[in-house]
């Protein structure tokens, strides 16, 4: 009777380490195989975030060089340029905080959009569209 | 990856000091220095925007004054490990590292944290508008401020450059830490355990290793590419392995409030999830002086301070904003509706590896419950009923979202449920330590003690 529950213990001691092992190896190799070439619906992940990185960074450039630091700007959020709602969060974060950012066309000494293009100098086909206000 | 050099670099001046002052051990006090600049910078975020002081003023006196603190106090946390133990399991969790080379674009990475690090490094005055503007309501301004913080300070260290880069750097090497955290805190609960053999500790130190790695496993991406949740679920488990499951005494208590104190002014998730924990560990902790249970509440007070601020400042959750709590009460169909369908997404992602934690937890109730309770180790139950509260929160707060459900719960579901993971992870290390590292003299019958009894007198 003591040796058959000696082994029992045994027996259930292995079966806790077998499933643990197997239980926590399988997150830990998908987390080595996605850091290693991370994909996004079977597509690189890198592709799509080095096409969108460099967006941002070319159009935070152009915002720089285009929009006087300080000035007031208005950013239209119902604007359905390329990326939709993206590009109304993204510019009022870039605008931020050189410039103030405000609530109508009124208030605004510029008003600031991004625009679909096939201009080859523009930022990975978008373009940043900068409007004096009367 | 030598971006990764410079945030390491400041990390390492703002949080190394203080920490080796407090543990003097210098592998323990490197693991968690990542953690204590982080805090130091949540603080004085706090503190800039309550008086419209710059940022930077606030990191550089409240790090000077820790220092002075703990020169002129002394205090002692004995919490020692060997360096060959903490830099396996930090080798372990270090994949995550390589997603340095990766362009930073993610939308909360950009949209919440690194667009409240350029507040926070616009100064506490601009920071207070920005997070009571209703044009910027979308970025949740309500979120806590530690890694948005953290990057304000290292943007501003570094010359002030708002550089998603080095925002990601910075979010890569603090998530590295938790996680490593995690691993870590499993074996120091485990200390007693793994002492009655000469290969307990390599033992542990392994499956706590793959419990880190693991940790990082789910919605993978998410861990490398600037969202926060992976880093405050690991320091949240970390702390709940401390506070529930190790064996008590005040050293373990303090380095457990520590981890929960920065999940918990990471993000708003981790508060509920962490009021829970700390009630629990409060009912644990019920024989230990009123030091020891007020210590035990300190993270919750910071995280509440937090909320008062931002809410303060005029910032509303969306919850709070359009939650839709009365129709919940009412029992409205559009909302009950939606209960079948989010506790079956929730339940998808959770059921593996729940089944499989609560048949190791089971068994080793059976054959391993005396070892631990002889080891000063709590009980899993703990944990049950804390993933029981949580995953009840969860449901709710999917059920009252004023988002469409399905979209939510595709775009969130994933990270949202990582505490809940990392916290079946480490049950399942726990047990699988328990299970393969017999005791010296393997006693079937031994007194069973509580685990009060178990524990090292506290120092007053």
């Amino acid at each position: 009777m003591q040796s058959a529950l000696r082994w029992l213990r045994i027996v259930a001691r292995a079966g806790i380490v077998v499933i643990a092992v197997v239980a926590l190896a399988g997150p830990a190799s998908h987390a080595v195989s996605t850091f290693r070439r991370p994909t996004q619906g079977g597509l690189s992940y890198r592709a799509e975030a080095d096409l969108w990185s460099a967006r941002f960074a070319c159009i935070a450039r152009e915002i720089a060089e285009q929009v006087p630091s300080g000035t007031d700007v208005w950013i239209d959020p119902s604007s359905q340029a390329i990326g939709g709602g993206v590009w109304y969060q993204r510019l009022t974060e870039t605008a931020f905080p050189s410039h103030q950012v405000v609530a109508s066309p009124d208030q605004a000494q510029y008003q600031l959009t991004v625009e679909a293009t096939s201009d080859p100098a523009a930022c990975k086909g978008v373009q940043l569209v900068v409007t004096a206000q009367p | 990856m030598s971006s990764l050099l410079v945030p390491a670099l400041w990390l390492t001046v703002l949080g190394f000091p203080a920490s080796w002052l407090v543990l003097r051990s210098v592998p323990v006090a490197a693991l968690v220095t990542p953690l204590v600049a982080a805090l130091v910078c949540a603080l004085a975020a706090m503190a800039a925007v309550v008086t419209h002081t710059p940022l930077i003023v606030w990191v550089i006196g409240l790090t000077v004054a820790g220092l002075g603190g703990a020169l002129r106090w002394r205090p002692r946390v004995r919490v020692h490990l060997p360096a060959w133990q903490v830099a396996v399991v930090a080798l372990f969790a270090s994949p995550v590292l390589v997603m340095a080379r990766v362009s930073p674009y993610e939308w909360d990475a950009r949209s919440i944290w690194w667009f409240h690090a350029e507040w926070f490094q616009a100064g506490g005055a601009r920071a207070g508008d920005a997070i009571g503007s209703p044009l910027l309501a979308w970025s949740h301004p309500d979120y806590p401020p530690l890694i948005s913080a953290t990057v304000a300070t290292m943007w501003r260290l570094t010359g002030g450059h708002a550089d998603a880069k080095m925002a990601l750097s910075v979010s890569l090497v603090v998530t590295w830490s938790a996680l490593a955290s995690l691993g870590v805190a499993i074996v120091w609960a485990l200390r007693r355990v793994t002492s009655a053999r000469p290969w307990g500790a390599p033992v542990a130190v392994a499956v706590a290793g793959l419990a880190a790695l693991a940790a990082s496993g789910f919605a993978p991406l998410a861990a490398g590419t600037g969202y926060v949740d992976h880093l405050w679920s690991a320091w949240f488990a970390a702390a709940a392995v401390l506070l529930v499951l190790a064996p008590l005494d005040r050293d373990t208590t303090f380095v457990g409030v520590l981890f929960l104190a920065a999940a918990m002014l990471t993000k708003n998730e981790a508060m509920a999830g962490g009021l829970g924990l700390v009630v629990l560990a409060t009912i644990r902790h019920r024989r230990r002086g009123r030091l020891d249970l007020a210590l035990l509440w300190v993270p919750v007070v910071l995280a509440v301070s937090w909320a008062a601020i931002a809410h303060g400042l005029g910032a509303r959750s969306d919850l709070m904003q359009g939650g839709r709590f009365r129709e919940l009460l009412h029992g409205d169909d559009p909302v009950l509706d939606q209960l079948p369908y989010t506790v079956s997404w929730l339940r998808d992602l959770v059921q593996g590896m729940a089944v499989a934690t609560a048949v190791v937890s089971a068994t080793g109730a059976l054959v391993c419950w005396g070892r631990r309770r002889r080891s000063g180790l709590g009980s899993d139950l703990w944990l049950w009923a804390w993933l029981a509260g949580d995953l009840t929160v969860l449901v709710v707060t999917y059920l009252i979202s004023p988002y469409e459900p399905g979209w939510l719960l595709v775009t969130s579901a994933g990270r949202t449920t990582l505490a809940p993971m990392m916290v079946l992870i480490a049950m399942m290390a726990v047990g699988a330590v328990l299970a393969v590292v017999p005791e010296a003299t393997e006693p079937d019958v031994a007194p069973v003690e509580a685990d009060t009894a178990q524990s090292r007198p506290a120092r007053s």
